[in-house]
């Protein structure tokens, strides 16, 4: 993962504001356990659900040769999002399959989503979506799971890098050309 | 010029205009251009072009990213449950909870508060109806006959083109007429290979690009469309048809204008003694003050349901239920499109093409059933409107996966689809009807609206059809997955609704005569969709600002002939 080349395009996102323990936490994330950096008051989400949510997150989009969920503030936004556009019983929904999920972490692989190796988690999540897509007693897990996936899709594709770096963003076209060879495999942004 | 005198001869003038959606745009921009002193009444907030508050705005500078709150869901109860509501242009919409009405029947409603109205909103579509609308209610026996044929608005359609700015490709169709285009959109690649393939396979069936009010050549003021889609926000450019960008400025440049917004018309004055409406009674909706202004001539443009209410609200004794309502007819007859059903696919091939700009148009696929003699188990008949495009992450945001290849997989271009969805005429039934509640008020003390009304057996049996026939079409056109849906339809979602003071020969089955004047008060006229006698299939809009740019010259020759 390239890490440095990330953390230069999370500083020119945030205007250079970063503080030195937002990049240790950054720097470090590789290490034994992951720790995500708040970037200000949390809504809807305790802290420790807050560090899980932004493991997944990382998962579901990371930082490749542009930048991740992580990097774009994923995580906050989600928090958000279900503080502010969902009703009381979507939420409870969605923190009752949380839990069942963390507990299901556990006992399966012995460790907590934040200890899990990224290649572990990423391939634990891979099965669990099949999993719990496929059974029909499992709708707060299989809410849980697609609604973080849709919030953070949505938080990241319409970041500024998200937008202008992993998509191409015309705001202002200016002309349509109906039919033209396809020069960049890069979707448009809008 | 806005208004911003309390003199009492200040509050006199020859014209007054409520509403300046599009339709009263147009009244305002016709009268002020004849020498006419308007006032243009609006309930709205002020909106002047070219400061639209979020057009510019980037999608990361939005904090819930477009979508909209909790919070807003429970203040637009009715307008949060479509799309036209967003974060994006959540400020344009009215918020229902200062004037909540009453559903016997499920019926959304979807209210500006802005000057320009929704004519801000509008998706542009804009289709000339035919001689076979305006004929078909004579036809089959359903609702009155209109007291106008396709040759009566026929200049009327080229007059508004002309300075409106619809671009579209001549077709020559009897079911839809041609107009005075501006040049076509261009189609993409699978949707041209879609049309050849309909089009050889059923005779009778064309597929044209939409006709657009959005400019493919500039007009003075304004410039052709940027190709950016996000004309829901208003244009700065002034590249599509609004009031704000179009007939406002053209109505102000005369001199004769005046704008009042925050102007609640709660009623029309009648004068018992000589038989005529003098004016209007206004409460500001900020300050509940309440006023009256006074005119020779006032057209009454609220959109539908918004000058049906004003009239059903002018109690006078004369007019005891509701203003020239001596047929009954006043709040009966609301009709809509049905829509929300239809078929998309998936297209195999194209796969280095792609396109560049977001064209804010479809295409269209023009009514084919019960013409040349064709009896279905229904009357009348639908249209398509559709598009084909290619996705991408939003079109795969359900898809499976993690990690860094799914990451890839959503940063590319998607798979080329096409879709198309029906809009179906529906009925003038007399039972389809909206009256006044007087136990519910709303926060400025006016009664609520109570909506009763449905779509029936020959909406639903129609809607088989929509739906098998997209189907069928896809098929044909070599669309791979082709799959129908059919999300259901409730009266207002179509935001066409229309018929609630209707056009008629007889004064005792209608309430407008065939120049849009009341017929026992004939220097009011109402020249928005409630003066509809039929609904046909198409977008209406274009067809109000036809019928009020010739009323509005109706209404100028007869005022010079002192005939009102
Ligand atoms: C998302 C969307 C997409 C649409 N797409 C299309 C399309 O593609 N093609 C098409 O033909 N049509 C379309 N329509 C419908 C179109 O917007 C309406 O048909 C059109 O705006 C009606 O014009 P109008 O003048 O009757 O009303 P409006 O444009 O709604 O204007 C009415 C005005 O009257 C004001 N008003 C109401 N009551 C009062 C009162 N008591 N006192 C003072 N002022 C009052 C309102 O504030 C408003 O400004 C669409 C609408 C929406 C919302
Ligand atoms: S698509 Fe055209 S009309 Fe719409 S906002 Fe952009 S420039 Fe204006």
């Amino acid at each position: 993962m390239i890490r440095r080349e990330a953390l230069k395009k999370m500083t020119l996102a945030m205007g250079g504001a970063l503080s030195a323990t937002t990049i240790s936490a950054v720097l470090t994330h590789c290490s034994s356990k992951n720790s995500f950096p708040l970037s200000g008051e949390l809504k809807f989400f305790t802290e420790d659900q807050f560090q899980v949510i932004s493991v997944i997150a990382d998962r579901i989009v990371p930082a490749t040769d542009t930048a991740g969920a992580i990097e774009v503030g994923c995580p906050a936004f989600v928090d958000l999002m279900l503080f502010d556009c969902y009703e009381k019983d979507n939420q409870d929904k969605f923190i009752n399959g949380l839990n069942v999920f963390q507990s299901e972490i556990d006992s399966e692989t012995g460790s907590d989503a934040l200890s899990l190796k990224s290649d572990k988690l990423e391939a634990f999540l891979t099965d669990y979506e099949i999993k719990i897509d496929s059974a029909d007693n499992r709708k707060d897990e299989e809410f849980f799971l697609r609604t973080l996936k849709e919030l953070t899709l949505l938080g990241y594709f319409t970041s500024k890098e998200g937008a202008t770096m992993a998509l191409r963003y015309v705001p202002v076209p200016g002309k349509y050309e109906a039919c033209k060879e396809m020069e960049d495999e890069r979707a448009w942004a809008l | 010029m806005y208004f911003n005198s309390d003199g009492k001869k200040d509050h006199t003038f020859d014209a007054i205009v409520i509403g300046s959606g599009i339709s009263g745009g147009w009244a305002a921009k016709e009268l002020t251009e004849k020498g006419l002193k308007v006032l243009l009444l609006d309930r709205g907030k002020p909106l002047e072009h070219p400061e639209y508050p979020t057009a510019f705005k980037n999608p990361w500078e939005f904090e819930h990213r477009g979508r909209i709150t909790v919070e807003q869901r429970r203040t637009h109860e009715y307008v949060s449950r479509d799309y036209p509501y967003s974060e994006h242009n959540e400020s344009f919409w009215f918020k229902d909870a200062d004037a909540p009405y009453d559903e016997v029947k499920r019926f959304d409603w979807f209210r500006p508060d802005i000057v320009g109205g929704k004519s801000i909103m509008w998706g542009r579509q804009s289709y000339r109806w035919g001689d076979i609308d305006f004929e078909a209610n004579a036809k089959d026996g359903h609702g009155i006959d209109w007291p106008i044929r396709y040759k009566d608005i026929a200049p009327w359609y080229d007059y508004v083109e002309k300075f409106a700015g619809i671009s579209g490709q001549k077709e020559g169709l009897a079911v839809l007429p041609d107009g005075e285009f501006l040049p076509p959109m261009e189609m993409n690649c699978v949707e041209k290979e879609v049309k050849k393939r309909i089009e050889s396979s059923f005779s009778g069936r064309k597929m044209t690009i939409g006709r657009v009010a959005n400019l493919t050549e500039a007009k003075p003021g304004r410039t052709k469309c940027n190709y950016r889609n996000l004309c829901s926000r208003g244009c700065p450019f002034g590249a599509y048809f609004s009031s704000n960008s179009s007939t406002i400025p053209a109505a102000l440049e005369t001199g004769n204008l005046t704008i009042r917004p925050r102007s609640i018309v709660s009623s029309l004055i009648y004068d018992d003694e000589n038989g005529k409406a003098t004016g209007v009674q206004v409460i500001d909706s900020e300050t509940m003050e309440t006023t009256e202004f006074f005119s020779k001539i006032i057209f009454v443009n609220g959109s539908t349901l918004g000058s049906t209410f004003i009239l059903l609200n002018s109690i006078s004794k004369r007019f005891p239920n509701g203003f020239g309502n001596d047929s009954g007819q006043l709040g009966h007859n609301l009709m809509d499109h049905h829509f929300r059903t239809g078929a998309n696919g998936t297209y195999e091939g194209f796969e280095d093409q792609y396109y560049f700009g977001r064209r804010a148009n479809g295409i269209y696929i023009p009514r084919y059933r019960n013409l040349n003699g064709e009896k279905r188990d229904y009357v009348r008949g639908f249209g398509y409107q559709g598009r084909g495009g290619r996705g991408n992450w939003s079109s795969m945001i359900r898809e499976k996966g993690f990690g860094a290849d799914f990451k890839d997989k959503l940063t590319k271009v998607g798979k080329w689809s096409f879709g198309i969805g029906a809009f179906g005429e529906c009925l003038p039934y007399y039972e389809n009807q909206v009256t006044l509640d007087h136990d519910k008020k709303d926060k400025w003390g006016l009664p609520a609206l109570k909506f009763d009304a449905e779509f029936k057996e020959n909406e639903n049996k129609m809607r088989v059809d929509m739906m098998n026939d997209a189907a069928e079409m896809l098929e044909a056109a070599g669309l791979k997955n082709v799959r129908t849906y059919d999300a259901g339809c409730y009266p207002g979602m179509a935001i066409h609704e229309m018929g609630t003071a209707r056009m008629g020969k007889d004064p005792k089955t209608s309430v407008l005569n065939k120049w849009n004047q009341v017929h026992t008060a004939k220097n009011v006229f109402v020249t928005d969709g409630a003066c509809m006698t039929s609904s046909a299939c198409q977008n209406p809009s274009l067809t109000y600002m036809a019928l009020t740019a010739r009323a509005a010259d109706h209404a100028v020759n007869e005022l010079k002939k002192q005939n009102i």
